[in-house]
């Protein structure tokens, strides 16, 4: 070993040119995902080994420009400049596309001048050879002053040469400014100096940021600077200087130019087909997360089920047993049982997002988004947030305008994610048998469950409607966006994304389902004094009773007795109007942590009290509320629960990340709130309605 | 008349010939649309929605109202 601090390599460059490709070609699974300092946003980290040196790979989030518009953006430019940063990178792969040289080698140009030794990739060239578009590396090389190594990170050719190149000693030095007009130079080396900048470029960049500390904002008054020039001038400036040179090392033979992307957008992006086949990809989104999901879950289930009894059975009596039986064995297979649901979803969104044919749905339905207050960028995450809100609040990064954002974020969970499905299932059947069917051929229980999905849609685009005009809009609304070419996505690529991302699921959601089952467990096996003399009570109370009848008799006593049942009868007031006893109170604050949590509690609460083995379902039927003498499951009560479930805000991971995305307590307060005024109104009304 | 960008019909071409100062100017002229370079219009979403064209082998897709700002020839 040469030494403990590996050597650092930052992957930068544009969106949608092979930066993940590249990523995973270099590091396979070796890698796993961190934070950003300060800020909790998803780091990937990947390590490889170069002759004896350890080699630690960043990959960064892709990028259009250092003057960022967006949060993916902000986040890479503070981590560029930001060199006291221990993990300050020892040089940038800078990747660019042989296909559209010049506005990638925009972005090199200005990294450049921030003067970190870089390496550039340029990743499909043989692609680009057959399409007739040469590049001349060693003369790239000459005119940009760096390495330039051809890759195909799809293919994985070159990178063994660009991970030697990497290895190079090199030195990079300040050169001559080609982003600002030369009278102007000047004042810009005024700035920097004043503000103790490592160079002029940085200087630049700082007077143009948004965030501009006060004395920014002073010197430009001051100076009575254009700094919103100086940025359109920067950038005519690059763009020149590019073209000075791109005529020595690209040459183009545009007969062998394809234009299979130019012909297939012809129908995907048709006025009429193009949203067909839209609506025709979204329905095989839902398809497959729904009914092919549906046998792995069930594998899933009855081998939790198994496992259960087979510990029950192989773990001696007491207290820490059931601990693992009945608190930790279902928390953890109320997390695993949405595995399946979110590969597949995540699968088939790699697919989309390799092909390149999500850029093109964020086109197609821009305009309708637009009505909502909402960005064509926003369908990504709405997407998403049919299987998880978690990922799918990630995934607003990329919409540039904050309004726009913020609303996405705050929609999202409206939608009928994948932990809703289960209390759906259960409650649905109570009130629809099994054989019921509409017009003869549907599945009633199907439709109504349809019915849901449909009502989060409106819902969403309802609350997106309203908060569109509560919420001022900001000047800056644009949808700016490079479309890439078709390409066949690369197998193995997507199969690594697919499992980096369920791995992060899994543990993130994870810790929480399970640390609630916990929780409820001792809460439900603990309580008072009443709790603690359980067994004489029942015995004064019913000295006559068989022994198994007086076992449940005491199994019941004890669960209204628990800390947990003293919680539900303390809420029970406020929930009574809505149709629900405390039973259910107790199963509504179980599932403050995670929905899903619900059908798990209510199976737990309703076991007791029956002596021949049943299903959930059949438990629930045959109990009866004792204030009303009537079903505890009726029509009214069932139909409040489901619209209860619809609109809550029931998930502690949603919360945390709205918080950690916004970075607001007052938002996330905000989204919380008003699901939970929704939730609650609407239960209320059904219940009185119906009752 | 100055022709705008948004004007234009599907699969016309066109020369840049400057861009009117607004608040996304700088990121206009991030995206290569600068002053005589040429394009061609790919598509136009239904309902006014957003434009999309080709410009110096590039694919671009940006909304009305930014393509208006964009005076072409």
């Amino acid at each position: 070993m040469s030494s403990n601090t590996p050597f650092k390599i930052a992957l930068v460059g544009n969106p949608n040119l092979g930066k993940t490709t590249l990523f995973n070609r270099l590091c396979g699974l070796n890698q796993r995902t961190g934070n950003y300092p300060g800020v909790t946003i998803d780091k990937k980290k990947g390590f490889l080994k170069s002759g004896d040196k350890n080699v630690e790979v960043i990959d960064l989030p892709g990028i259009n420009s250092l003057f960022p518009s967006s949060k993916d953006e902000e986040l890479v430019v503070d981590y560029l400049l930001n060199t006291e940063n221990a993990e300050y990178p020892n040089k940038i792969v800078l990747i660019v596309s042989a296909l559209n040289l010049k506005r990638n080698l925009y972005l090199f140009e200005q990294i450049r001048d921030i003067n970190i030794p870089i390496v550039l990739a340029i990743n499909m060239a043989d692609l680009a050879e057959k399409r007739g578009v040469f590049i001349a590396e060693k003369a790239l090389e000459k005119e940009l002053g760096v390495p330039v190594v051809k890759i195909s990170a799809k293919k994985g050719t070159g990178v063994d040469a660009l991970i030697g190149r990497c290895m190079e000693t090199s030195v990079i030095e300040e050169r001559a400014p080609s982003y600002i007009e030369e009278e102007e130079l000047a004042v810009l080396e005024k700035y920097s100096a004043k503000e103790g900048l490592a160079n002029n470029y940085i200087g630049l960049l700082k007077l143009t940021t948004a965030a501009k500390s006060e004395a920014t904002q002073e010197f430009i008054t001051e100076n009575n600077l254009n700094v919103r020039k100086w940025k359109t001038n920067a950038s005519i400036l690059r763009y020149k200087r590019i073209n000075s040179y791109l005529d020595k090392v690209l040459t183009v033979d545009k007969s062998k130019a394809s234009d299979f992307t130019t012909k297939l957008d012809r129908v995907l992006l048709h006025p009429v087909f193009g949203y067909v086949i839209f609506i025709g990809v979204l329905l095989v989104i839902f398809q497959a997360i729904f009914w092919l999901a549906d046998f792995p879950m069930g594998w899933i289930e009855t081998a939790f089920e198994w496992l259960q009894s087979a510990a029950s059975a192989g773990l001696p009596e007491g207290y820490f047993s059931r601990l693992i039986t009945e608190g930790l064995i279902p928390g953890i297979g109320g997390v695993v049982i949405f595995v399946p649901q979110i590969t597949i979803l995540l699968f088939l969104f790699s697919l989309l997002e390799e092909s390149g044919y999500m850029s093109r749905i964020v086109y197609l339905t821009d305009r309708l988004m637009q009505g909502f207050g909402m960005s064509g960028k926003s369908i990504v995450p709405m997407i998403s947030g049919l299987a998880c809100a978690v990922p799918a609040i990630m995934a607003a990064r990329t919409i540039e305008n904050s309004r726009e954002r913020l609303i996405t974020i705050l929609v999202t969970p409206l939608l009928t994610c994948a932990a809703r499905i289960p209390v759906y299932v259960v409650v649905i059947a109570l009130i629809i048998p099994d054989d019921a069917t509409v017009f003869g051929i549907f599945n009633a229980q199907g439709i109504s469950l349809m019915g849901l999905y449909l009502l989060g849609v409106v819902m969403t685009f309802i609350v997106a409607f309203v908060l569109k005009y509560l919420l001022k809009p900001s000047y800056k609304s644009y949808l700016l966006m490079e479309v890439p070419e078709y390409l066949l996505p690369g197998m193995k690529n997507v199969l690594i994304r697919v499992w980096t991302n369920v791995k992060s699921f899994i543990w993130n959601a994870g810790k929480i389902i399970v640390a609630t089952a916990v929780i409820l467990f001792v809460l439900v096996t603990n309580g008072g004094d009443d709790f603690k003399n359980t067994e004489q009570y029942i015995t004064a109370q019913y000295p006559t009773v068989a022994a198994d009848e007086k076992n449940d008799l005491i199994a019941s006593y004890q669960t209204e007795n628990s800390y947990l049942g003293m919680l539900g009868k303390t809420i029970e007031p406020a929930i009574e109007p809505l149709g629900y006893d405390w039973k259910i109170g107790i199963a509504l604050i179980s599932s403050l942590a995670a929905r899903e949590v619900f059908v798990g509690t209510i199976s737990v609460i309703y076991a007791v009290g029956s002596e021949e083995e049943m299903n959930v379902r059949d438990r629930l039927k045959a109990e009866v509320n004792p204030h009303t003498g009537m079903p505890a499951f009726g029509l009214a009560t069932s139909i409040s629960l489901l619209l209860f479930y619809a609109f809550s805000l029931q998930c502690m991971s949603t919360v945390a990340v709205t918080y950690k995305e916004t970075k607001s307590v007052k938002w996330t307060a905000i989204q919380f709130g008003y699901m939970t005024v929704l939730a609650y109104f609407s239960a209320l009304i059904a219940y009185q309605l119906l009752k | 008349m100055e022709l705008r960008l948004c004007d234009l019909k599907v699969e016309k071409k066109g020369i840049v010939r400057y861009i009117q100062e607004n608040p996304v100017s700088s990121k206009l002229a991030e995206f290569g649309i600068l002053p005589g370079t040429t394009f061609s219009i790919l598509n136009k979403a239904p309902f006014h929605g957003p434009i999309f064209i080709l410009i110096e082998n590039n694919r671009i897709a940006l909304r009305r109202k930014e393509a208006a700002f964009i005076i072409v020839e």
